[in-house]
């Protein structure tokens, strides 16, 4: 039974690589590479492995950097993490702290599981297809047209004199040579209609003659060829519809086959899975999963990271309010003893000391902040005392080195929310401030009553404003 | 080398079964015997019998008129129709373009494609699909355009030509103007070329050249079968060194109607007479020429009242420019004309006159606007007989006149329900009006 699987699974592989090659993808590795990198074989597998997805990506994917086609392993792999990356892979090996590490240090079976990533995410196979097909396929008119209109004598652009014609608007000679553009095209157009209903009765005529006289379609079929031999466009046209003929038996096969893949690719998820259970170590914990799982609690992750937010602003105001205490008692300080330059000078100093410090505490989370909060990126209820344990044994995981490609993409990820909590918090600030500046008024006022009462007829009292810094 | 004709609702039965007759006719007439192999090739195939079956498919939502058309060919003795080439229902379209093109056109359109498919089938060299059509009704016009559009997905790279009857101005159906914006629109955008016939300018050659008293649907149907014919008949191109044009409609097509924005196409013939008088008539090429080049630019659809005062301007070259700009008003504009020539003597005859750059756009040379076919060979027992089809602002006036009642009546929203319980909203109305105004507006600054 097994080996009726694995002999089924081969041959659904084997489709796969032949509907590649068809596809014009170069290096198709054989299904026995697969099988290699399905147990996680070093060496010759890797390689393919990475010409494969190198050449994948290549045909199908614009980077926006380079796009050359690279020959050496190196550069190849640097392609091919570029590509992943764009496309949301977000594998240690890919996005990891040590993205430039040796290609073949690369697990095959890393590599084959991004290739089933790629071919699964997108309809990928039927890009290819399509433009593949139309690559080959000559009869589907392309609508590029040359605008390098020769302006022979008697054009409309030149019927008249030409002292008539500077008067007229450029515009509408321009709109003129357009339309007559267009006629022509069409022209050109119905003229290749007309030629393939020809072509199309000559194949119809072609067909009875060879129907009619079977006995002796072997001279017939010789005569054809060499009828066929003599031209050298129909023969290459011939070549294009077999080939598109071969690509199209090839994806059908390969349709028919896919769901077999498929659970092909689980079973070597499931190796990959067994090896970490087996290994039982946090590093190698998949980064495919966790890609997976926080594309998948994405919600959870919303709503973590706006408690955490909320927390952060709540810690920010009680800091703000015990700020604005001392530097109010310190003011009023100020104020008692006679204010001269110096201690002004200390007190801003101070003060604005204080505030950096209250702004670098919270404007980024240190790592640690940020991994205290991951539990709860994953749980709805982070504190809740059903699963304690659980919260502790990721908490560390996020700590550990093996995750921090994953945080970084996650970071990555996170760019949009995050500029959504910064307008939060600047908007609490401006609250804060407001409220500030409310209370130093009345500060101001109150001075200014105390002055009015012991200082009268003294003049005026200079009370310099509280400097805040970010 | 064929044509296949989709006959669509009353009209496009009877105007095409008058049409099967006329070429069955023309073609035994002459004793050409590579005149007439060529038209029935065209237009019929023969079955096991040997008998002649018009490559046709006729369809009807109600069984009349697809019946009377079916004995009428038997009757003739020379051509009939194929025995299952036709699809009838029991229940018409009401007048309801959007019952035809919502309901009828969609529930039937497995089997009417397959019809037409078989009939396909059986040409050799497929050159173009011909749907005959009123846009008045319901059934020609809705089913019509749905099939229409069925036949575009199907034979992507065939030519097309929609033959459409308009109706009389003052109307046969209520909302005649609404069909008509809702067809015209669609077939725009799905057809190759546009053909067509007004009901009024054909009654009036009956009436006032044929001296018909009491015109029936059937003396304006031979009209429009004898312009019709005139066309499609077999002719030598410019270019086809003594052979028969052996693709009409495409070669038509490329001729007149390589613009995607203009695709309208009108007919003009000369002379005809009624049959009695035939007999007495001497016609010479200078003559019938020079009425049909100003029935052309004085948009006369026929030698009778047409409009002497109308000139083309100034033949200078240098000055043409600034003529154009100064067009009289009724004077007609073409983007392109062909001219199909029959009879005797044909090779004498001095087409100039319409190779004058003063009839085209600015924007295409007379050379290319103009195409010229002729054949030795009368046409329909007309010695000389000369055809006009023209892509010009002919149909500008009856569209425009068609777009703005049926604007007018849109914008009270009367027997708008109508359509909208089958599936029309007004969104599709507003976006129908909008295209052809742009047509109009295109045909306009020709």
């Amino acid at each position: 039974m097994q080996r009726e699987k694995s002999v089924k699974a081969k041959e659904v592989i084997e489709s796969l690589c032949e509907l590649l090659s068809s596809l014009g993808v170069e290096c198709v590795p054989c299904a026995e590479t697969f099988r290699r990198a399905k147990f996680n074989k070093e060496g010759d597998a890797v390689v393919q492995f990475w010409k494969l997805l190198h050449n994948v990506l290549f045909k199908t994917l614009i980077l926006e950097c380079s796009c050359q086609r690279q020959s050496d392993l190196e550069s190849q792999s640097r392609h091919v993490r570029g590509a992943l990356w764009q496309c949301g892979y977000g594998a240690s090996w890919v996005v990891g702290q040590d993205p430039d590490c040796h290609p073949s240090e690369v697990g095959s079976r890393d590599l084959l599981l991004a290739f089933g990533w790629v071919l699964s995410s997108g309809n990928l196979l039927e890009i290819m297809l399509k433009a593949r097909a139309l690559e080959l396929d000559s009869l589907s008119l392309l609508t590029t047209v040359s605008l390098g209109i020769t302006k022979d004598e008697g054009s409309p652009g030149d019927v008249t004199g030409r002292e008539s014609l500077q008067e007229r608007a450029v515009m509408q000679t321009d709109e003129w040579l357009l339309r007559r553009l267009q006629w022509h095209y069409g022209k050109l157009r119905f003229r290749w209609r007309s030629l393939l209903t020809v072509q199309e009765e000559r194949a119809r005529i072609l067909h009875q003659v060879l129907s009619v006289d079977r006995t002796h379609s072997t001279s017939q079929l010789s005569q054809c060829e060499a009828h066929r031999g003599s031209s050298a466009v129909l023969r290459k046209e011939m070549d294009h519809v077999r080939t598109v003929c071969h690509l199209l038996e090839a994806y059908l096969e390969w349709k028919n086959q896919e769901t077999l893949f498929w659970s092909w690719m689980d079973s070597v998820l499931d190796c990959q899975l067994s090896d970490q259970r087996s290994e039982d170590t946090v590093e190698d914990m998949t980064p495919v999963h966790q890609v997976v799982d926080r594309s998948r609690s994405h919600g959870d992750q919303e709503r973590g990271k706006l408690e955490r937010s909320d927390g952060l602003l709540q810690r920010l105001q009680t800091e703000l309010r015990d700020a604005r205490e001392t530097l109010t008692t310190q003011s009023r300080k100020a104020w008692r003893t006679v204010p001269d330059v110096e201690k002004l000078e200390e007190i801003e100093r101070r003060v604005a000391l204080k505030l950096r410090a209250l702004a670098e505490s919270y404007a980024s989370t240190s790592p640690s902040d940020h991994t205290a909060y991951r539990p709860m990126l994953r749980v709805p209820q982070p504190r809740s005392s059903q699963q304690p344990r659980r919260l502790e044994t990721i908490g560390p995981v996020a700590c550990d080195g093996a995750v921090l490609p994953g945080r970084e993409a996650g970071m990555a990820r996170v760019q949009i929310q995050a500029s959504s909590l910064i307008r939060e918090l600047q908007q609490r600030e401006d609250v804060l401030l407001g409220e500030l500046a409310q209370m130093r008024q009345a500060r101001r006022e109150e001075i200014q009553g105390l002055t009015a009462s012991r200082l009268e007829g003294v003049g005026v009292v200079l009370i310099p404003p509280v400097l805040l810094k970010r | 080398m064929s044509i296949v004709t989709v006959q669509l609702g009353q009209c496009g039965n009877q105007v095409g079964q008058e049409l099967f007759e006329v070429i069955s006719n023309d073609a035994d007439a002459t004793q050409r015997n590579v005149y007439s192999n060529y038209s029935l090739e065209q237009f019929f195939n023969e079955n096991a019998n040997g008998d002649r079956v018009a490559r046709a498919v006729l369809i009807d939502m109600e069984p009349k008129v697809i019946s009377q058309s079916v004995a009428k060919a038997a009757k003739s003795g020379k051509w009939r129709y194929g025995e299952h080439s036709h699809f009838c229902q029991k229940q018409g379209s009401g007048n309801n373009w959007a019952n035809g093109y919502c309901v009828h056109g969609p529930r039937h359109e497995e089997l009417v494609v397959d019809l037409v498919r078989k009939e396909v089938e059986r040409c050799d060299r497929l050159t173009g699909i011909m749907a005959m059509m009123s846009v008045a009704g319901g059934t020609g016009s809705g089913v019509g355009t749905y099939i229409t559009q069925c036949l575009r997905d199907a034979y992507p790279n065939s030519f097309i030509l929609n033959h459409l009857t308009w109706p009389y101005g003052t109307g046969e159906v209520i909302v005649q103007n609404y069909n008509s914006v809702l067809t015209l629109s669609h077939l725009y955008q799905l057809s190759d070329a546009i053909l067509v016939h007004e009901n009024d300018t054909v009654h009036k050659i009956c009436a006032r050249l044929m001296n018909i008293k009491n015109i029936s649907f059937g003396d304006i149907n031979k009209v429009i079968a004898h312009q019709l014919g005139s066309v499609l008949q077999p002719a030598l191109t410019g270019d086809s060194q003594g052979v028969y044009n052996k693709n009409p409609i495409g070669e038509l097509m490329s001729g007149l109607v390589c613009h995607p924005e203009y695709k309208l196409l009108s007919v003009c013939n000369i002379p005809q007479v009624s049959s009695s008088s035939l007999v007495y008539s001497v016609f010479t090429w200078p003559g019938l020429l020079k009425h049909l080049r100003q029935m052309l630019i004085a948009n006369a659809k026929m030698e009778e009242g047409i409009d002497w005062q109308v000139q083309a301007p100034c033949l200078k070259p240098r000055l043409v420019e600034k003529a154009k700009s100064h067009r009289g008003k009724g004077y007609n504009t073409s983007l392109a004309n062909l001219l199909i020539l029959r009879g005797k003597d044909v090779f004498s005859a001095e087409t100039g006159g319409f190779q004058d750059p003063s009839l085209y756009s600015h924007w295409l040379s007379a050379d290319e606007a103009f195409s010229l076919w002729k054949t030795p060979v009368s046409f329909n027992k007309y010695e000389k007989s000369a055809t006009l089809v023209s892509n010009s602002q002919a149909l500008l006036q009856p569209l425009d006149y068609m777009v703005g009642k049926a604007w007018n009546m849109f914008a009270s929203r009367a027997y708008i329900h109508q359509y909208t319980k089958y599936g029309i909203s007004e969104e599709d109305f507003l976006d129908s009006f909008t295209s052809l105004e742009q047509v109009i507006s295109s045909y306009s600054q020709l």
